[in-house]
């Protein structure tokens, strides 16, 4: 126990802020489950939905190379959605297609009692998802994000002044 | 009346076991007359061997026996006797004179030696040290008396010569025997003539060097034609002075151009660097404050996603936890392997509350620098617009204004520099002209002065007029067939009767005109004083008058007479020997101032110069 509580973990990207978007994703998509792949990309978009032309104003600001955040989620991912379905707020299902996972009766509750102005802004752009992914497919979402990879994060080239401003 | 020369009182001939040869010669006139081969022309061959010849007299065989001539003479001044002897095989020549030693004298003329026969006869005839020139150029040579001994000695094949009585004939000593016929007739010698043999080449080189100028000025009009700049001297010389004084202001003005636009330069190139520098800034400022700008957005999303984390997190805590997901042991019995899986909400939540504090400062010190950073960047903003506005100022004032204005000032330098010069060639080439037309003038004057000095080689007019004369008296008084007057002709030095060359006339004529012309010159220096030996021996004026000359028709026989006549009363206080075959009349024999040598060639009276030998005894 003392061991643990002087491991400092940061909080952002945690399993109890992805866990919290993941739980809010499946809310939108109750009683659909979606797979761990399509709630990676999900996640990726309800924070930086300003990605998206139309797509409403970016929960977090746009980072350089952010687009990376798609490629270290999964492990993060699956422990947040642990945490949650230990206290009943999500469920794993084993269906045809693969693992999905999906919210519970519980779920909409829970989030109804949070108070904060970011868990509303989320829920916000949650459902902007649901309304305009939710009918693509995996594959289609798939492809989205491998064209843009090199473009989401890519707008930052003047970096390099930085760099060159430390050297002299 | 001169009293210079000398006449001969007697020429003997001696030699071992043989009589004497001799004949005594008397003052005025003397003729030697007898038939050929008597001797007459080996009595005038003796006399001027012993006078210095260089050839001895002919061999003859009456004569093979004399080695001895023995010349006597005497002066008419002082009645000096000298007796000349010299051997007839040569080598010197000894003059023995009463109560002196006897002197030895050298045949040849020596213009250093006063020891010579050349000197010692021309000191008796008061022509002694003279110059006379040989040739055009004015080379001297030293007076012999070997120049004259052809106007007192008349040979045989001489005085029937075409040439001019005054020449020899050898092509060479024709100016000096033209010289010596000037000193005869004036006195004066030819020792001031310069001498311009060496002078040749420096008149050659006075030529050249005058056409030289020549080229040289007219080079020099050319070259100032094309500079085109007009105004004499004087004015150039003000028009330069003027020129170099605004020269000098020009550059002082110059100078204070060049400083200024150097000064503005300054400032134009300082504010240019200044500006990119402070571009350089603002590109960074204006980075770092976009890259704050994302941190600061960054840190806000960041304390929101806490507070939302810490609430999740809270109301987890708050939910009662079902069974272990990853080993479904209630939570009372888990053990702690398992709980490392899955992270404490309640813990997450009170550090996120810890970590919001903590970026809450960090959002506060963000945004003190980004003010910084913004204040900066407005600084340098303005700081840019004002080095804008001075570079361009300055850009614009050395472009418009100070450049041009530069550009103005050295073309105005440059075009005055180029005047100046010109007028500077002007003003040389002027000076240069100058110095050459008075280098021509120099050389004119001095060719004028040298061809001055070498116009002395005419005869003088009054002295060939009196000569002329006396000639004429001569043949005047010969009653020589003529018209009108003698007169002198320069282009042959000889004279002209009734019109016609001498030359022209047949040798008879030639004969007499030849003796009119040497007792006319004799005459002549009798009369005005002018040096000679005073004597004259001439062989055979008169024999060819024998024959009737097929060119002269009518010939008198009494100019014969009158020869004799003339001489005899003309010429009585100096000498003259004829020597002729034919007797001369015979009226005039005996008379006073007559002196004859008759030769036979009989046994009735004198044979001839030789003695007949008889046996000598003792």
């Amino acid at each position: 126990m003392m061991e643990y509580s002087c491991r400092f973990i940061a909080p952002f990207n945690g399993p109890i802020e992805i866990g919290l978007r993941a739980i809010s994703i499946l809310n939108d998509a109750y009683p659909n489950g979606y797979s761990l792949q399509r709630l990676i990309i999900f996640d990726y978009l309800s924070v930086h939905s300003d990605d998206i032309s139309g797509g409403p104003i970016g929960l977090h600001p746009k980072t350089p190379h952010r687009s990376g955040e798609l490629l270290v989620r999964r492990d993060i991912l699956q422990k947040g959605l642990l945490l949650y379905m230990g206290r009943g707020l999500a469920e794993q299902r084993f269906e045809m297609e693969g693992v999905v996972y999906a919210a519970t009766e519980r779920t909409g509750a829970f989030l109804d009692v949070l108070e904060t102005a970011y868990v509303a802004d989320l829920r916000q752009r949650t459902g902007w998802l649901f309304d305009t992914f939710h009918t693509a497919s995996d594959k289609e979402l798939n492809a989205l994000v491998q064209q843009n990879l090199g473009a989401w994060g890519a707008e930052f080239e003047m970096e390099s002044v930085l760099w060159m401003e430390d050297e002299i | 009346m001169s009293n210079l020369g000398f006449q001969l009182i007697e020429l003997r001939l001696t030699g071992k076991d043989v009589q004497d040869a001799e004949v005594h010669f008397k003052k005025g006139l003397n003729v030697v007359c007898g038939p050929s081969d008597t001797g007459k022309t080996f009595i005038l061959q003796c006399i001027n061997y012993v006078l210095g010849a260089k050839n001895k007299p002919k061999d003859i065989d009456e004569a093979e026996s004399y080695d001895t001539i023995i010349l006597t003479i005497e002066t008419y001044q002082n009645n000096n006797r000298y007796s000349l002897k010299r051997s007839l095989r040569g080598g010197n020549i000894e003059v023995f004179t009463e109560g002196d030693e006897p002197s030895v004298l050298k045949p040849t003329h020596d213009k250093d030696a006063e020891d010579t026969i050349s000197y010692f006869l021309l000191k008796l005839s008061g022509l002694e040290n003279r110059w006379i020139r040989k040739n055009k150029d004015g080379k001297k040579q030293s007076l012999s008396f070997r120049n004259i001994v052809h106007l007192c000695l008349i040979a045989e094949d001489q005085i029937i010569k075409e040439i001019s009585p005054v020449l020899t004939g050898q092509n060479t000593s024709q100016t000096a025997e033209l010289s010596i016929f000037r000193l005869l007739l004036t006195g004066v010698d030819d020792s001031s003539v310069i001498d311009k043999s060496t002078e040749k080449t420096s008149k050659m080189r006075i030529e050249s060097k005058n056409e030289l100028l020549q080229e040289l000025i007219d080079k020099t009009i050319k070259e100032y034609d094309n500079l085109k700049i007009f105004g004499s001297y004087e004015e150039l010389l003000e028009q330069m002075t003027s020129l170099e004084q605004s020269h000098g202001r020009t550059l002082e003005v110059l100078d204070v151009a060049q400083e200024q636009v150097a000064e503005v330069e300054t400032v134009r190139s300082t504010s240019w660097n200044q500006l990119r520098q402070t571009e350089s800034r603002l590109r960074v400022l204006s980075e770092l404050g976009s890259r704050f700008s994302v941190l600061e957005k960054q840190y806000v999303s960041d304390l929101r996603r806490l507070e939302a984390i810490a609430e999740t997190g809270r109301r987890l805590t708050e939910m009662s936890l079902n069974r272990c997901l990853v080993c479904g042991a209630s939570s009372e019995y888990h053990n702690s392997e398992h709980r490392d899986a899955l992270v404490n909400p309640g813990t997450v939540a009170e550090s996120c509350v810890t970590e919001s504090v903590k970026l809450r400062s960090l959002l506060a010190d963000l945004k003190t620098t980004q003010a910084d950073v913004k204040n900066e960047l407005d600084d340098k903003i303005r700081l840019k617009q004002s080095l804008e506005s001075t570079f361009e100022s300055a850009r614009r004032n050395i472009q418009e204004s100070l450049k041009p204005q530069l550009k103005r000032l050295l073309t105005e330098y440059r075009e005055r520099e180029q005047k100046i010069a010109s007028v500077k060639i002007a003003l040389e080439l002027q000076n240069r002209l100058r110095e050459y037309k008075e280098l021509v003038e120099e050389f004119t004057k001095q060719e004028k002065s040298e061809a001055d000095a070498s116009a002395g080689n005419a005869l003088p007019a009054k002295g060939i007029d009196d000569f002329s004369l006396e000639v004429d008296k001569r043949l005047s008084a010969w009653n020589y067939p003529k018209a009108g007057r003698v007169t002198f002709s320069e282009l042959d030095w000889d004279i002209m009767i009734s019109g016609h060359r001498r030359a022209s006339h047949g040798k008879g004529v030639r004969a007499i005109t030849h003796s009119a012309f040497s007792l006319g010159l004799l005459g002549y220096c009798k009369h005005k004083g002018m040096p000679h030996p005073n004597f004259l021996i001439i062989d055979s004026p008169l024999v060819v008058y024998r024959e009737p000359d097929p060119n002269d028709k009518s010939i008198v026989l009494d100019v014969k007479d009158s020869f004799y006549i003339d001489i005899a009363s003309s010429f009585s206080d100096v000498q003259v020997i004829i020597l002729e075959n034919e007797d001369p009349p015979a009226h005039l024999v005996g008379s006073n101032g007559f002196n004859l040598i008759a030769f036979s060639k009989t046994s009735e009276g004198r044979y001839g110069f030789i003695p007949a030998q008889e046996n000598k005894t003792a």
